[in-house]
């Protein structure tokens, strides 16, 4: 390697710490880039004149497609941008009790309303039910064989608990809607006890399907507008809605947030005539919206629900009068001084290897 | 429903910055701390030892639980307590914090590694001729464990790149605002989107690689000099 022993070990450590310094440069300037980039996107909402407000909607993970399609036709239209979390809507309120950090609560059960609502988190006003959905029993089709099936038609309840179905994928029961209602049917059919031990829960009921779907459990129960989403699952058994529990989508905005005026309307949208058709195609039952009257308003001069026009989005006068808290106050407070460590942590750091 | 370009794009942006940002919240004091482990001996230093170690052995859930409860509304970080909102939970900022606090550990032990790599009787030999604590500090015991500090550094990031437990628990999944790539590859095995995992895992390797070729770089000094002239 090296022949002189005397000099030539320092020339090659200056050579490789110069090389070092180089690479390090480099990558704290990335670094550096990503986190200034980072800082520039959420604030500066004073100089562009329409950065478009942004809402989040906590919804139900059965309303995926519906919400994603009505979503972008909102967006186009309104200078909104929507974030969408979606999840087991007892998570959802779970997340929402916690944090706080959603705008709208769209849920697969009253109930998860009811938990926001008795933290007085819940914009009362605007709290309707507004879809219903029904429970399926699925299988996958098997890609071979499309004709093999675990049962026989006409299906009786009882074919669940044959051998062949050695695992029946549920939504979580203790946690997800859909694994309630499913329980609550098999209860009422007297099944519930011999199943119990065979039942694969998953995280949402979304995640139940894909359980499905991939073979890993023979069958499983799904709502009928999940079912109607994968090419991969067949329909053995449509619950009559007469035997099943009562499913209910209630959808609320929150009270306690910057933007309630913009989630109203938002809401107003969703239960619209056109809003109805897109969530009929996918197989929900969209309820008649009687239930909000016998609610009344606590502001009185509010718009009869069900009325919709386009001028909502703009902040009405009769809007004006919400609390509406000055835009993004904790947020941009927080993050410029979450910004201040990160500027002491770089500019320390690029002195340090810019030193000799 | 696969996730498209964009999407993509999104989750690794979000990544990246979410992982940049813990390494940068964490840095100071971690180093700090590292420095402090391998130099001072104070009072109860074992047991500021076993909490900086704690977040390491915990399992991330815990940490998890732990920052839930504590920045929830009522709890004693939260919006009731405060009287604002810190605006922590199940945004980004939780993602942040949830990893700054996973990867604490990691980067103050790699670091003070690195400062017990450099000669001690150097740094007194620096006393003798008057330098100052602080510059004994700034012009000889940093720049001689730089590598391990920077190692320590890219080691968190790392681990701030791969961190799910905590994060789903104090962020959420929420794509556009908290999901991260570790978060975007639970959602898509999930919804059984395979496509879309195998995507991410992709690029979680491409990154985890680059991470790991930098700190293998780094941390061993011996063999730098060699390579270059080779």
């Amino acid at each position: 390697m090296h022949s002189s022993f005397v000099p030539a070990p320092r020339a090659n450590g200056a050579r490789c710490s110069s090389v070092v310094r180089q690479v390090a440069r480099a990558v704290l300037a990335l670094l550096l880039l990503t986190v200034f980039a980072a800082a520039q996107v959420p604030p500066a909402p004073a100089p562009k004149p329409a950065a478009p407000l942004e809402l989040d909607v906590y919804a139900a993970a059965s309303l995926r497609e519906a919400l994603t399609e009505l979503g972008k036709t909102y967006e186009r239209d309104h200078a909104v941008k929507l974030v969408f979390n979606f999840g087991s809507s007892t998570d959802l309120a779970r997340q929402i009790v916690a944090g706080n950090q959603a705008d709208l609560f769209l849920s697969a059960d009253e109930k998860e309303l009811d938990k926001v609502a008795e933290e007085k988190l819940l914009d009362d006003a605007s709290r309707a039910s507004v879809l219903g959905n029904q429970l399926v029993v699925v299988e996958a089709i098997d890609p071979k064989d499309a004709a093999k099936s675990f049962f026989t038609q006409p299906f009786t309840v009882d074919q669940l608990a044959r051998p062949e179905v050695k695992l029946l994928a549920l939504a979580d029961t203790a946690t997800v809607p859909a694994g309630r209602y499913a329980k609550a049917w098999l209860e009422k059919k007297e099944l519930w006890k011999t199943l119990e031990a065979r039942v694969l829960p998953g995280l949402d009921v979304r995640a139940t399907l894909a359980s499905i779907e991939s073979g890993a459990a023979q069958a499983g129960i799904v709502y009928r507008t999940d079912a109607a989403v994968s090419k991969r699952v067949r329909v053995v058994h449509a619950v009559p809605l007469d035997e099943g529990p009562r499913i209910v989508y209630g959808f609320a905005a929150l009270a306690k947030r910057p933007h309630v005026a913009e989630a109203r309307a938002l809401l107003e949208f969703l239960r619209s005539a056109d809003a109805r058709k897109v969530f009929e195609a996918r197989g929900f039952v969209a309820l008649p919206s009687a239930k909000p009257e016998a609610k009344p308003a606590k502001n009185s001069h509010e718009k009869p629900r069900g009325e919709v026009d386009e001028t909502r989005n703009e902040r009405t006068s009769e809007e004006a009068d919400e609390p509406l808290a000055p835009l993004e106050p904790p947020r941009a407070l927080v993050s410029s001084s979450l910004r201040a460590p990160w500027a002491c942590a770089c500019a320390g750091a690029l002195a340090f290897l810019h030193r000799k | 429903m696969p996730a498209g370009d964009e999407s993509t794009l999104e989750v690794l942006r979000l990544t990246l910055v979410v992982a940049a940002s813990a390494t940068a919240l964490v840095a100071l004091p971690a180093l700090a701390t590292g420095y402090l482990l391998a130099r001072r001996e104070f009072r109860g230093k074992s047991v500021v030892e076993t909490v900086v170690a704690l977040p390491l052995v915990l399992p991330p859930t815990a940490i998890g639980y732990l920052l839930l409860a504590l920045f929830a509304r009522r709890g004693p970080l939260g919006e009731e307590t405060l009287g604002f909102d810190p605006g922590v939970l199940f945004t980004a900022r939780g993602a942040v914090l949830a990893s700054a606090v996973v990867a604490f550990p990691l980067v103050a032990r790699t670091a003070r590694v690195a400062f017990e790599g450099v000669d001690p009787r150097l740094e007194r030999m620096a006393a003798t001729l008057g330098w100052s604590r602080w510059r004994v500090l700034a012009r000889l015991s940093l720049p001689l464990a730089r590598r391990g500090l920077l190692a320590a550094l890219v080691l968190g990031f790392a681990r701030c790149l791969g961190e799910f437990g905590a994060t789903v628990i104090v962020a959420g999944n929420i794509p556009g605002r908290t999901q991260t790539l570790a978060l975007a590859i639970f959602r898509d095995i999930q919804l059984g989107d395979e496509r879309g995992a195998l995507l991410l895992v992709g690029l979680t390797v491409v990154l985890a690689f680059v991470c790991l070729a930098l700190v293998e770089r780094w941390s061993r000094p011996a063999r730098c000099a060699g390579e270059e002239v080779a």
